[in-house]
């Protein structure tokens, strides 16, 4: 395959990086020794440095035209090793050595190791002289993600350079040129961002950007060195003969952890509470699961302290002084012991306890339940909690339990939450040490807080996490004291949350099954109350509304209030009205009285005249006239009275106006009071709409709470769900292997049967024919007995042939 | 002088290797109490009741040999015997303590009896501990602090003095407990350590709390962080309270408990009820304290406290 062009590392070549190292370590005179040479690619330079270059190489073209420059040659076949350490020596002819160099060499042998060692006999003979070496990283990012999408590309040169033979990472460089006796003096490694294999550029693996990428780049950072490193360019001085050590072996897959313990338990103390740190140590000696080992890693603690603590670990049984030890760590911050505990520990998970935690007896057990399940994952127990605090007692100080256990941190693992913030006391999981050794996990000391947050998250990532929730530990919280949440305020724990939070916002995650169902619900709920809250603000502009509308009608409840008021005003002013009416009819009615009083001094008056009349003859005419003129002051009278009747009916009139009036403005104050009525009604009604819009929020609330509790149940129904599989897979593959033995025996034992009936009807046609013969036999006798019985003439001479008849009739009974 | 401390237990259905981490973590206590005071003649042992399978579900020989091999190691007697029958805590005690009356005692004044349920384990300095403050003449219980929960009951910072001490685990020198007859029989399970303590208190001993010596406690934890209680424990635990307020003669507490297991409680707490009903009506209840000891009413009230239910006042 055609190698394209390598912008990676234009402008830059392993010979750069070689000559440094040679300037800079090489002896200052003698034969610069170019192993396996090809055209001489150091050889120019080799003049500048003041050295004498000789060339060898097995190849002759290469060798004659590095000769036509006028450079020294010599042949040496470097696949002959047996004689290689004569002949290297036959070429130098005596002349000192100044440096080995063996570019692009190494990784074209198929036992490297072998003419490594050579060239450790012959460098020892020059001491000071170097081997200068370069070899092709196969760990190259490029090559993992090319072989992560099923390519390994072959080239004519480069990291797949189609001559090599033996492939190097850096683990493997480093342990072959360890075990060939080498010590490395400086490395001067070529790093290349894009290798030679940088293609094609639209595999999706080698894209930077794409998530893909981004990822895979990230893991194999995390994973150890060498990631972007082209070629191992290195300087290495042979140890000395005596160093040589005779376990010369090639790497085979690693031992460690056959006899490691299942869990190291990283205990953190700063030596300055002892009895807490005690009560700790007795909660781990009470497990009842003790494939452990404990590290207590003292920080910063003071010779005295850590004598003290020493004194309590020696108190332990002694199956745990076994099993623990101490390291002082010194500077730092909280994290920094626990990274040296790891860096310490052997065993196949690590877990985590500040020695003011306490561990319930199946802490351990619940662990490797958890890892016997789901090798490989994070394991996570529920966690207690209470406070705790400083005392002073008559004898002396400690502390002592101020409030009730509770569970407030969730007893199922969500890693959507966790990124979040941490909802996991670090006493609550166990990781797998591979996570550290492997993947490049750590704890970070720059964070003032939260480190186990940070470790918990890169961890649960990359494995996954199996929770169990079993209350398996205790975390105690000081009320004061030294303790984090005390020495730390407030924004450092928010700016820190932010901090990590952002770490891994930044990147691309690995996210366990179950996300899609889980961010998905995230969804709904967020909609829901994106929808919840659009409601409330409507409901909140309804009431608003109606608060205006309340506010209009206690306004117009005002107005008419006020016209209310100004209609009883006006009753008033009629009823006084009506008041006077009545007074003038009762006027009109004494007038009336008046007038019928001068009707009657009328009558009288004519009765006057008539009795005149009769008594003054002559004056008839004149009694006439005043007879007329009195009939005149009748007509008058009367129509006096006329006009005071019609005056009464006028009254009667105006007071029946005037009632009408009164019954009208009643009318008007009723419909004012319905009105004033209706308002209040409306104003019920709005406040009614509120409390309404009050209850749906409220409602609203609670359907997300809910929610988000049926998401909850449903993750632990399946989480549940898978462990009852593994559990009847299981079952199953007992059951099976049981079937397949019970048949295994079934069948021998019907052989068996067989064999037995067999046998049995042998002996049965064995026994019949025995009987046969005894009867024959019997006859036989009885026949001869008979014989001679009546052969016998004397009675007494019959007797033993008679016992002999009895006997054969005795017979035939039992066998009859 | 040799100075004898016995060391003892009831067992009842306890798991074997909880058992023997038990016994070991004893033998570690026992190298401590004897870096300080060599002469020290230590004694342990089981009273074995069985199981909930029966009273012949006793502790399997292996472990019963490997107990033995490793007292032997540290010199201490081993002493295991099986009830073949289900005696209850106190009484188990008392015949574990009589047993053992003539061939383990020195009939020193200063002999030490420790008192321990079988799912504790000890820490290394828990012994010594104790029996330092036992010391002390007027202090007739030590109490050890458990973990991983301690114990609410009230306890005074200066002094340690403390209404009672719980049987989980308990120091108290043998003359005491021999004098006041050991274990109220009558008490099968729960609170025969309360009425103990009120006992010894009644005596002018005081009960003293050691938060410096601490006995890890196993518990099982809820989802809630309580523990989570047996159906033993569910009907023993009131049974016991009926039985204190009966000692006491506190029938205001004695109705209290019959009327809360009449109407909140479960089965089992109105099988206790019924079970104290039936003995209060044949007689058969356990003597008054004012009864057995001649103690007066003013006395009694001084040191059993009743408080809503409970027989202590509680820090939290």
């Amino acid at each position: 395959m055609t190698k394209p062009s390598n912008p990676g590392h234009a402008g830059e070549s392993v010979h750069g990086h070689v000559f440094r190292l040679l300037s800079a370590h090489a002896r200052n005179e003698g034969v610069l020794l170019d192993l396996g040479c090809g055209l001489g690619a150091v050889a120019a330079s080799c003049a500048e440095i003041g050295l004498d270059y000789l060339g060898v190489g097995a190849e002759p073209d290469g060798l004659a035209e590095l000769a036509g420059r006028g450079f020294s040659t010599a042949v040496v076949d470097l696949g002959e090793q047996a004689a290689l350490l004569q002949r290297l020596e036959e070429v130098l002819a005596g002349r000192s050595l100044a440096a080995i160099v063996a570019l692009d060499l190494i990784e074209r042998l198929t036992r490297p190791a072998e003419l490594l060692a050579v060239l450790g006999e012959v460098a020892r003979k020059h001491p000071g002289a170097p081997l200068v070496a370069s070899v092709a990283n196969v760990s190259h990012f490029d090559l993992a993600a090319k072989l992560l999408s099923g390519r390994w590309d072959v080239t004519s040169e480069g990291l797949l350079d189609e001559r090599q033979v033996s492939h190097f990472a850096p683990g493997t460089f480093e342990h072959e040129l360890s075990r060939a006796g080498w010590k490395q003096i400086k490395a001067d490694d070529l790093v290349a961002r894009h290798s030679d294999q940088h293609f094609p550029e639209t595999l999706t693996a080698l894209s930077a950007g794409t998530p893909l990428h981004d990822f895979l780049l990230q893991v194999r950072e995390q994973s150890g060195p060498g990631a972007l490193v082209d070629q191992f360019v290195r300087a290495y001085l042979p140890v000395a003969a005596s160093q040589l050590t005779a376990a010369r072996r090639p790497m085979t897959p690693a031992s460690k952890g056959a006899s490691a313990p299942f869990l190291s338990v990283i205990v953190r103390t700063q030596g300055r509470r002892l009895i807490p740190l005690e009560d700790n140590l007795t909660s781990l000696a009470a497990q009842t699961n003790r494939d452990i080992e404990v590290i207590i890693c003292c920080h910063d603690t003071a010779d005295s302290d850590h004598a003290a603590v020493v004194e309590v670990m020696e108190r332990l049984p002694r199956w745990l002084v076994g099993k623990i030890r101490t390291i002082r760590v010194e500077g730092g911050g909280r994290a920094h012991p626990l990274q040296v505990g790891v860096a310490e520990a052997s065993g196949r998970y690590v877990a985590f306890l500040d020695d003011d935690d306490l561990a319930l007896c199946h802490w351990v057990d619940e662990f490797d339940k958890l890892v016997r399940l789901r090798p490989g994952a994070v394991v996570r127990a529920g966690c207690a909690t209470h406070s705790i605090d400083e005392e002073s007692w008559e004898c002396g100080t400690g502390y002592s339990q101020i409030g009730p256990t509770t569970t407030p941190y969730p007893l199922e693992f969500d890693l959507v939450a966790h990124l979040v913030g941490n909802r996991t006391p670090n006493c609550s999981v166990a990781i797998p040490r591979s996570c550290f050794t492997d993947l490049g996990v750590s704890f970070d000391d720059e964070l003032p807080v939260l480190e186990d947050w940070a470790v918990l998250l890169s961890a649960s990532l990359l494995c996954g996490v199996a929770s169990t929730p079993e209350v398996t530990s205790l975390y105690r919280r000081w009320k004061r004291g030294y303790a984090s949440h005390l020495e730390h305020p407030e924004e450092t724990w928010d700016l820190t949350t932010w901090s990590i939070r952002g770490r891994f916002d930044a990147r691309p995650l690995l996210v366990p099954p179950g996300t899609v169902s889980r961010l998905t619900q995230m969804e709904m709920t967020a909609n829901t109350v994106e929808q919840l809250n659009k409601d409330l603000d409507l409901l909140k502009d309804a009431l608003a509304t109606s608060t205006a509308e309340v506010a209009d009608l206690w306004v117009e409840k005002g107005q008419l209030l006020a016209r209310v008021e100004a209609a009883e005003q006006l009753l008033a002013v009629a009823e006084q009205r009506a008041a006077v009416a009545k007074r003038q009819v009762k006027v009109a009615e004494r007038q009336a009285a008046v007038a019928e009083q001068h009707v009657a001094v009328a009558e009288q008056r004519v009765a006057v005249a008539e009795q005149g009349a009769a008594v003054v003859t002559q004056g008839v005419e004149l009694a006439e006239q005043r007879a007329a003129v009195a009939e005149q002051h009748v007509a008058v009278a009367e129509q006096s009275a006329v006009v005071a009747q019609q005056s009464v009916a006028l009254a009667e009139e105006r007071v029946v106006f005037a009632e009408q009036r009164v019954a009208a403005v009643e009318q008007s104050v009723a419909l004012a009071e319905e009105r004033v009525v209706f308002a209040e009604q409306r104003v019920a009604a709005v406040e009614q709409g509120a409390a309404l819009a009050e209850e749906r929020v409220v409602f609203a609330e609670q359907r997300v709470a809910v929610a988000e509790q049926s998401a909850a149940v449903a993750q632990q129904s399946a989480a549940l769900a898978e462990e009852r599989v593994v559990f009847a897979e299981q079952r199953v593959a007992v059951a099976e292997q049981h079937a397949a033995e019970v048949t295994a025996i079934a069948e021998a034992r019907f052989h068996e049967f067989r064999d037995a009936e067999a046998r049995a009807k042998a002996a049965v046609a064995e026994r019949d024919a025995a009987l046969a013969r005894l009867d024959e036999a019997v006859a036989q006798a009885e026949a001869r007995v008979r014989t001679e019985f009546e052969a016998t003439k004397s009675w007494k001479a019959t007797v033993p042939l008679r016992v002999a008849l009895k006997l054969v009739d005795a017979y035939r009974q039992r066998s009859g | 002088m040799t100075t004898s401390l016995r060391v003892q237990t009831v067992r009842y259905g306890r798991d074997a290797p909880g058992l023997l981490a038990m016994l070991g973590s004893v033998a570690a206590a026992t190298r401590v109490l004897r870096a300080g005071a060599a002469d020290w003649a230590v004694t342990v042992a089981i009273g074995d009741c069985g199981g909930p399978e029966g009273p012949d579900a006793v502790v399997a020989e292996e472990v019963i040999a490997e107990a033995r091999e490793m007292f032997a190691r540290a010199d201490i007697t081993f002493d295991y015997v099986s009830f073949m029958t289900n005696t209850g805590h106190g009484a188990g005690q008392n015949l574990l303590a009589n047993r053992t009356a003539e061939t383990h005692r020195t009939g020193g004044e200063r002999d030490v009896l420790v008192l321990l349920n079988p799912d504790t384990y000890l820490a290394p300095n828990c012994l010594a501990t104790l029996v330092g403050v036992l010391d002390d003449d007027t202090v007739g219980i030590a109490e050890a602090r458990q973990i991983p929960l301690e114990h609410p009951k009230f306890f005074d910072p200066v002094t340690g003095d403390t209404p009672w001490a719980s049987g989980s685990l308990m120091a108290m020198r043998r003359s005491v407990f021999d004098v006041l007859g050991g274990f109220e029989p009558a008490f099968f399970l729960h609170g025969d350590d309360v009425d103990l303590s009120w006992r010894v208190r009644l005596g002018g001993l005081r009960v003293r709390h050691v938060p410096e010596a601490a006995v890890f406690h196993d518990k099982e934890l809820m989802v809630t962080g309580f523990p989570a209680p047996s159906p033993e424990e569910e009907y023993h635990v009131v049974l016991a309270r009926l039985l204190l307020g009966h000692r006491a003669e506190r029938g205001d507490f004695v109705d209290w408990w019959l009327n809360w297991a009449e109407v909140n409680g479960s089965e089992l707490h109105r099988g206790a009820a019924a079970e104290f009903l039936g003995k209060r009506a044949e007689g058969s209840l356990p003597l008054t304290y004012r009864e057995a000891l001649g103690v007066s009413e003013e006395q009694v009230a001084s040191v059993a406290f009743f408080h809503e239910g409970e027989y202590a006042e509680h820090r939290f």
